[in-house]
């Protein structure tokens, strides 16, 4: 007897979706009856590209992962434009928001993650965006248009609220366009999270020098409206200055979406709850990346989801061969991984990674750090021991060591806290 | 191309030097002169480096008055008044000429003149009197002349050559190639060494006799006692040439000199002591070679005696291959004892106190002032400075800051004496620093003249470059003193020919055969001859003096003295508890002036030690490297502590070279007593009480530069200059930090790269100027950081080397600087190479040289090839092919 293919259903078209949809191809190919709804009007695409393609470094045309003849090879149901609505689990079927349903025998959520937006008066205007999906960049885009454009409508200046990754990227993308661009920042400096604070300064030194304004410690109390009352006009910060401008940019971080997990009885905290092996507490149910929790630990970056989505792809094979209560003992679950970051800004060229301290990486007294500075040359890398174990690594300017760092941090490999170690890791590894 | 040849201006050996300056490069080459008795074309690896050492950076070029450049008329005059000042006051015993045995024969001639002569004191001394006044006396007081018997052909001759109190492989290099060459051609000579530490000398020998410190008088004193009843004894010899023997033989038998209570004294083995006087009795061609060992001690003259009679008493004197053979440690202070260079001394081996010699001088010189009484010896000298009994002192080409024992208490006689005028070649040496007058001397490569090596021979130096800057061959500055002083008729030299046929004219002046010293003959050369004059020997009719047995006393007879044996005059004690011994290393000259310029031999032993055996070490808690402080009753020096198996427990060794220019605190000079022989005059430089202790540091750290920097507070340091840049290494017990260091250099450098720790383990700076990187700092907690110094001076401006890199001082992928241990200076080959020759089955020091080149240029490291070669491959020298020389000297 023929028995029909399990129905996959994955909900949410970003980039883990799309990553998903690959590693099935690869590794559990024509199992699933497979379906993928989306709420954008693009199929998955590289998301991390958005602030090179908004500085006219890259080209709409590389952005997608998959072309529509792979989806159709692969014998994908792609439905684009119309978000899911409602989940019903215990009919196992999700609504669009068009009226269409879908059944599923098995559902991924991949739901993603919304920019956070800081809730401040003026907050709705026309000109305050966020640079997260492709329709926000080439709306931006079309506000900063080309030198040939009518001077009123142009956007000659920019604020970006927030100085981290993605805040530095749009700012710098913004200069590259002629756009004067100021950023405002809650902490004492730029990528906080990521660099120390001398790092930081080398940055801040770096952003000066390309005529960007960082305002640090800032606070941001209102928005001001055009006359009109439509529009930006400014952002008001909380010692009373004024910074006009035609956009805004907010660049705040990110909140999981998650609003249809709510609706159901998943359990969720701040994202949705699975475990090791993306299951939700139920059955049949999985997600995975910015839109769930690991143990507490949330996601932000493309590394760890992808490893997910090897993961996930494993364990659905799993359960389509011998259902979902299938044993997974021997699939390799998500392990936690350092997350290096590295700033997409050209010429520019900033690397962090390991486990920094959050309150400015001050060097507690257990550990040990070693920094490098050459003001001179705008260099600068600090390293961080915990005994015999790198810990963490922060670079600035000379970046071309980063993979040795990421590579003795994540193999917990003992590497003395030396001056060969910081100057010149490549003499440690063995000819 | 220019060709030259002249003679190296290092050891008493005196090797012939050929010379090539290229006419377009100016480029100059330095090789062995082949037809040079001496050498025959060797070179020792300090000689093989002199191009290395004729650079003009520390030169001093103009004189200085006062701490201003001037002119020379200016200087000239300021000195001649000042010294007829002083003399006018205070009477001319208030001046005094402290000179060296690096003068040559015609410079020292002038000054001797001048002062003994015209200024009419005697109070001039030499560098000599700290190395071989001893021999100078013993000679004389048996033999009645300063004559060195024998010759270095005898070294080869003999079939049993005794070596005490010297590591000639390191001090006198070419001698002892010589005599390794015998030795393989001869493999039957035998070889003893006497020496309380095991040295590269020893390596060579059949028997190692490692005394206790200062016991050479009661071996010699056992030996005299053997001799006396054995079969060797020459009574022709000693009726017909000597005098006093029975005052001998009676004082000699009063003694317990039984071979047991002599090897008790001596710390010996009775067997091994034995076996050396039996070698010495049943071995007619004997040789005695004796160095500093055995000068520099406060029974030095009578120790020496000693040695003297041994050869006596079986009539081995100044025959070939029998003979005691005083070996010489300057090039030229055998040229100085020939025209008087010695303060108790006349002329061409003449005697002050000898009115015959005196009224000789006197007419010669045609003067009416010629000095009556001996001047002041070296010691004496410095403490009449102190005690300010001389108010002006001319010191010549020496540095008694750092040579002279009690070295800060002649520090402080100079900083107090009213005028101190030094002439010399260097600008910046431990001596000048205190001068109130600087005249600029001609060095080697300039001057012309003739020197005297410790065979007797005569050879000319010739110069083979312009006069740099102001500077002046000595002779002319001595003689235009004299001019200025009223004495032009006697000082009226046109160049280094005149004074040289003067002083040989002198020394046949009324002699008839009545003094050893000579060389009318050659009284009337023209300058052409003098130009082209080969080496000589004098006297000129033969190689040996004393065959004959005719002697220079009174009586023609060779005097038996009898010789007490005394105890060290100073005990070790719980505080002092080791005995300091000093002495020369291989690859630096006397107090580094010269050969701290060159690189290659600056890489050899790269910081000022103590030599320790490990016991002594553990006793104190020290690790091989450690900062050590140095202790006597009179100083403090902070030096590295080496582990050294052959060091003796209880005796300690450091090298003498090290001075204030170069390191913190390492004159060796400050520990010394200045305990002399009551004889000779001749400081005990080699058996001082001290104590070793390590000293704590907070931080080490390394320093490179281009030009010398001010450094931070340390408690030690230690500069050296190689290939254009400065490497100094330090110590504190201060903490220091990035930010004092950037403001102590901040004329030298404006842009800094630096290292910082969180835990101020460690510390590095580069800073950078618009010409390029400045300074190179790199500090740490544990020990001075490991750098390539090879690697950082070829990278130092190199742009494809990033600062990265340079600031770890290593190349890019190497973890440690792993060449290990210098050991052949010459071609810069490293031990790790030469194990690896050596397991790569080299078992002998001439394969090795084929496959590395180590050792095939000087042959000075090859006693540490030796000792490569014995660790390395265990066994290989017990093969029964092998002669059991080492076996059989214990038996």
């Amino acid at each position: 007897m023929h028995r029909p293919k399990p129905r996959l259903l994955i909900v949410g078209f970003g980039m883990a979706a799309g990553r998903l949809l690959q590693e099935i191809s690869l590794q559990a190919p024509g199992l699933f009856d497979t379906s993928v709804i989306g709420e954008e009007s693009q199929s998955a695409y590289n998301r991390i590209l958005l602030s090179p393609l908004l500085a006219g470094e890259s080209d709409a045309s590389l952005l997608p992962l998959h072309s529509a003849s792979w989806y159709r090879s692969q014998d994908i149901a792609v439905h684009t434009g119309d978000p899911v609505i409602a989940l019903d689990t215990d009919s196992r079927v999700a609504s669009t928001a068009s009226g269409a349903c879908h059944k599923w025998d098995m559902l991924v959520l991949a739901t993603g993650s919304r920019a956070a937006r800081l809730p401040l008066p003026g907050v709705d205007l026309s000109g305050i965006v966020s640079l997260r999906t492709l329709d926000d960049a080439e709306a931006v885009m079309a506000r900063i248009g080309s030198t040939g454009q009518a001077d009123d409508d142009r956007v000659r200046r920019a604020v970006v609220v927030g100085g981290g990754v993605l805040g530095l990227e749009a700012a710098c993308a913004l200069q590259n366009r002629g756009v004067t661009t100021t950023v405002v920042h809650n902490a004492g400096w730029p990528m906080n999270r990521q660099l120390d604070s001398e790092a930081g300064e080398y940055l801040a030194a770096t952003l000066a020098a390309r005529n960007i304004r960082f305002i640090s410690d800032a606070q941001c109390k209102r928005f001001v409206a055009t006359a009109d009352g439509q529009s930006v006009a400014g952002l008001q910060l909380g010692d009373g200055e004024l910074l006009a401008c035609e956009l805004v940019i907010m660049a705040v971080g990110i909140a999981p979406e998650v609003s249809l997990a709510r609706q159901t009885n998943l359990s969720v905290a701040r994202a949705i709850n699975v475990d090791a092996w993306l299951r939700s507490s139920q059955h049949g149910v999985f997600a995975l990346g910015e839109c769930c929790e690991i143990d507490g630990e949330q996601f932000g970056l493309v590394a760890p989801i992808y490893q997910q989505a090897q993961v996930l792809a494993k364990v659905l094979q799993r359960c389509a061969e011998s259902g979902p209560d299938a044993s997974l003992t021997d699939v390799e679950p998500y392990t936690r991984q350092s997350l290096p970051t590295r700033l997409k800004v050209s010429g520019v060229h900033v690397f962090s990674a390991g486990t920094l301290d959050e309150t400015g990486h001050q060097t507690s007294p257990s550990q040990r750090s070693l920094a490098w500075r050459d003001k001179n040359a705008g260099e600068y890398r600090r390293l961080w021991w915990q005994g015999d174990c790198l810990q963490a690594a922060v670079m600035f300017g000379d970046v071309d060591d980063s993979g040795i760092y990421e590579s003795l941090i994540e193999n917990r490999a003992p590497v003395q806290a030396s001056p060969q170690a910081l100057l010149n890791p490549a003499g440690l590894v063995p000819q | 191309m220019k060709a030259v040849d002249t003679v190296c201006p290092y050891c008493g050996v005196g090797c012939g030097v050929s010379v090539t300056v290229d006419d377009d490069t100016h480029e100059v080459s330095v090789k062995g002169d082949y037809t040079h008795p001496a050498n025959a074309g060797r070179l020792c690896v300090k000689g093989s480096a002199l191009a290395e050492t004729l650079g003009l950076e520390s030169r001093l070029l103009n004189p200085r008055v006062d701490g201003l450049q001037a002119s020379w008329d200016h200087a000239l005059s300021a000195v001649a008044h000042r010294l007829q000042d002083t003399i006018a006051r205070y009477g001319p015993d208030s001046v005094a000429f402290y000179v060296s045995g690096q003068l040559l024969t015609e410079d020292y001639y002038v000054a001797n003149k001048l002062i003994k002569g015209f200024i009419g004191t005697a109070n001039i001394d030499t560098n000599s009197r700290l190395c071989m006044s001893t021999a100078v006396a013993a000679h004389k007081r048996v033999l009645g002349s300063d004559t060195v018997p024998g010759c270095y052909q005898d070294v080869e001759l003999a079939d049993l050559l005794v070596i005490t109190g010297s590591n000639m492989a390191w001090t006198h290099p070419v001698v002892y190639q010589r005599i390794v060459a015998a030795k393989q051609a001869r493999p039957q000579m035998k070889i003893v060494v006497i020496d309380p530490r095991q040295t590269a000398t020893s390596e060579l020998a059949d028997l190692h006799l490692q005394i206790a410190p200062g016991s050479d008088i009661w071996l010699f004193d056992g030996l005299l006692a053997w001799l006396l009843d054995s079969p060797a004894l020459d009574a022709g010899f000693i009726d017909n040439h000597t005098e006093n023997f029975a005052g001998l033989v009676a004082q000699c038998r009063q003694r317990e000199n039984a071979i047991d209570s002599i090897a008790d004294k001596c710390e010996l083995d009775p067997e091994l002591l034995r076996t050396f006087y039996q070698w010495f009795v049943r071995t007619a061609k004997t040789v005695t070679v004796f160095s500093q060992g055995i000068n520099q001690s406060a029974y030095g003259v009578d120790q020496a005696s000693l040695i003297l009679y041994c050869h006596l008493v079986t009539g081995r004197i100044g025959k070939p291959g029998a003979s005691p053979f005083s070996i010489t440690g300057q090039p030229n202070a055998m040229g100085g004892r020939e025209v008087g260079g010695l303060a108790n001394q006349l002329a061409a081996h003449m005697d002050i106190e000898n009115p015959l010699h005196h009224a000789l001088v006197s007419k010669f010189w045609q003067t009416q002032t010629l000095a009556t009484k001996p001047g002041l010896k070296a010691v004496d000298m410095f403490r009449a400075v102190a005690d300010g009994n001389i108010r002006f002192i001319w010191v010549m080409a020496t540095n008694p800051v750092v040579s002279m024992p009690e070295a800060d208490l002649v520090r402080a006689a100079l900083q107090n004496c009213e005028h101190v005028v030094v002439s010399d070649c260097v600008a910046d040496t431990d001596t000048t620093r205190l001068a109130h007058v600087l005249l600029p001397a001609a060095a080697w490569g300039e001057k012309s003249g003739t020197v005297t090596n410790s065979e007797r021979c005569i050879s000319r130096q010739r110069g083979f470059l312009p006069l740099p800057g102001d500077a002046q061959p000595d002779w002319w500055i001595v003689s235009e003193i004299a001019k200025r002083l009223g004495f032009a008729q006697a000082f009226n030299y046109q160049g280094a020919a005149d004074i040289f046929r003067e002083h040989a004219a002198l020394s046949a002046f009324g002699n008839n055969g009545t003094r050893d010293f000579d060389i009318g003959a050659l009284a009337q050369l023209e300058n052409s001859q003098y130009e082209e004059m080969q080496p000589l020997q004098w006297p000129l009719s033969k190689k040996r003096m004393f065959a004959d047995g005719q002697f220079f006393t009174p009586s023609g007879r060779a005097q038996f003295i009898a010789v007490e044996p005394a105890s060290l005059p100073q005990t070790i004690n719980a505080e002092y508890p080791l005995w300091l011994n000093t002495g020369r290393i291989r690859d630096q000259w006397h107090t580094m002036t010269r050969t701290g310029l060159s690189s290659k031999l600056q890489k050899h032993t790269i910081e000022p030690f103590v030599e320790m055996h490990p016991a002594d070490m553990q006793l104190r808690g020290l690790q091989a490297g450690d900062l050590t402080s140095v202790n006597s009753r009179h100083g403090q020096c902070v030096v590295r502590v080496h582990e050294q198996r052959g060091q003796t427990p209880g005796t300690v060794f450091m090298p003498i070279h090290w001075n204030d220019c170069f390191a913190s605190s390492a004159r060796v000079g400050k520990l010394v007593s200045a305990i002399c022989d009551p004889v000779s005059g001749q400081p005990a430089f080699k058996q001082t009480p001290v104590s070793v202790s390590r000293l704590p540091a907070l931080w080490y750290a390394c320093l490179i530069s281009p030009r010398r920097l001010s450094l931070p507070e340390t408690s030690y340091w230690c500069t050296r200059y190689l290939d254009g840049l400065y490497f100094t290494v330090l110590a504190g017990d201060q903490g220091t930090d990035a930010n004092t260091l950037m403001s102590l250099w901040t004329d030298s450098a404006s842009r800094w790269a630096q290292v910082e720790d969180s835990h101020n383990e460690s510390l590095r700076l580069i800073g950078r100027d618009d010409n390029g990187v400045q300074i190179w700092f790199a500090m740490q907690t544990t020990c001075v950081p490991d750098v390539d110094e090879d690697w950082l001076i070829a990278s130092w401006q190199q742009a494809e080397v990033s600062i990265r890199d340079l600031m770890l001082g290593r190349p890019s992928g190497s973890q440690t600087r792993d060449k290990g241990k210098l050991i052949c200076t010459c071609h810069q080959v490293y031990d790790v190479t030469i194990n690896a020759a050596i397991h790569e089955g080299c078992d002998n020091t001439a394969d090795i040289g084929r496959k590395t080149r180590a050792g095939t240029n000087c042959g000075s490291c090859t006693p540490e090839l030796d000792k490569l070669l014995k660790s390395e491959v265990p066994g290989q020298f017990a093969g029964p092919d092998t002669p059991p020389a080492k076996e059989e000297s214990l038996c």
